[in-house]
């Protein structure tokens, strides 16, 4: 399935509502569709909001395995590259650890040490 | 009868108390027509620029007469005619001729604007070079500066940005400031912050990653983003919200956290950049982890 980011979206790249459609969109084909393209074509997005909400959230439910496996990124400029990876990084430590600190690791529940 | 507001030489963010107090003593005024009162002003930065316009907006929303004395100044004069600050209010200056400014941006936002951070980026771009990270990171700061505006702030009258370069010292402000409830008040709406007990507890939380007055929402990075962003870059950030100013000083040999009280608290928030143009801007990956994509 491919995602045209331009067409969209029409430059509304800023917020975290107009990145949850993106997201919406994934959700509802993910078990369907093989992978994603999506395509940015070069517009530079600088959004913390708009590429959290559309694929940050993305990384508390799935593994950076599956996520590599279905999405695939085109035309994407380096900062936005970047500012990807962080957010998924970012999003990726939290599933980790949980809401509070506990991982929500299967057969790996610890919790954090009290200070 | 005529308020006359006497504004400093200095209209920076370093003056902030004296600023504040001028616009406070203009919005709670009783008169029918309130006089800024420039003609000593000789620097204004996009600080004391988005809180002149903002405070000159409130009066006349009281239906109070906004006028001004233009600076003795040129330099200063040419600043100000350069924004179109007067056909920007319909106020009443006497004299003062517009010429056109491409350094300096001023403008009221009742909603973001998509095209403003591009239109920004493309007029810095004639006069400064940039790197790549800059330009990035700065359309970075304003996006996330206008979404906090319009999704926390609950401002009626939307906010101001100002956003200015300068040539000499490869230097860009920007600031944004909205006259809504404040960083305290729209945090204590969320029941686990209901704990915090001043302005300066509220601003320090709000640039940590993952707060946000957003009720069962996980959000709360853009500041974060923007505070590493300025740590990088060797600049400066500086909120003030209600009683309190924090300054995030990353310009010099040691870092330095500055804390100041307001003596009359500023309903709303402002939020100044100080960003080096020439200098890093990009900030992720500061580890050697793989990249996802």
């Amino acid at each position: 399935m491919k995602i045209d980011i331009k067409e969209l979206s029409k430059k509304r790249t800023v917020t975290r509502e107009e990145g949850e459609k993106i997201q919406k969109i994934l959700n509802k084909a993910w078990n369907k569709e093989e992978n994603f393209i999506i395509d940015f074509n070069n517009v530079l997005v600088a959004s913390v909001s708009f590429l959290d909400e559309a694929f940050g959230q993305l990384a508390l439910r799935h593994t950076k395995e599956d996520l590599q496996k279905k999405l695939k990124f085109e035309n994407i400029v380096d900062y936005d590259k970047a500012l990807l990876n962080d957010i998924l990084y970012s999003r990726l430590r939290q599933r980790e650890l949980g809401e509070d600190g506990a991982s929500i690791h299967k057969g790996k529940q610890r919790t954090r040490k009290s200070a | 009868m005529d308020k006359i507001l006497c504004f400093p030489k200095l209209q920076t963010v370093a003056f902030s108390n004296a600023l504040i107090n001028l616009c406070h003593s203009a919005r709670t005024s009783t008169e029918d027509t309130i006089i800024f009162d420039l003609s000593k002003a000789e620097f204004i930065t996009p600080f004391g620029l988005v809180l002149l316009a903002g405070t000159i907006s409130e009066c006349m929303a009281q239906n109070k007469k906004a006028k001004y004395r233009r600076p003795d100044k040129s330099q200063a004069r040419k600043f100000l005619s350069g924004i179109g600050f007067n056909q920007f209010f319909k106020i009443v200056a006497n004299g003062g001729q517009t010429i056109a400014s491409p350094n300096v941006q001023l403008k009221r936002l009742k909603q973001i604007d998509y095209l403003l951070t591009d239109r920004i980026l493309q007029v810095f771009g004639y006069s400064l070079s940039m790197t790549e990270g800059v330009e990035g990171s700065l359309k970075l700061a304003l996006n996330e500066l206008m979404t906090n505006v319009f999704d926390h702030s609950e401002s009626s009258r939307g906010c101001y940005v100002c956003a200015q370069s300068y040539n000499r010292s490869k230097k860009i402000r920007l600031c944004i400031a909205d006259f809504g409830m404040g960083i305290l008040a729209a945090l204590k709406r969320v029941p686990k912050y209901e704990h915090l007990r001043n302005d300066y507890e509220a601003i320090k939380l709000s640039v940590q990653e993952g707060i946000t007055s957003r009720i069962g929402k996980e959000a709360g990075y853009g500041l974060t983003h923007i505070q590493r962003f300025i740590k990088v870059n060797q600049g400066k950030m500086y909120i003030l919200s209600g009683n309190g100013k924090i300054l995030w000083d990353y310009a010099g040999v040691k870092y330095r956290e500055k804390r100041q009280t307001m003596h009359n608290a500023f309903q709303g928030a402002i939020i100044e950049l100080e960003i080096n143009a020439a200098r890093e801007g990009l900030y992720f990956l500061e580890s050697e982890r793989e990249q996802i994509f």
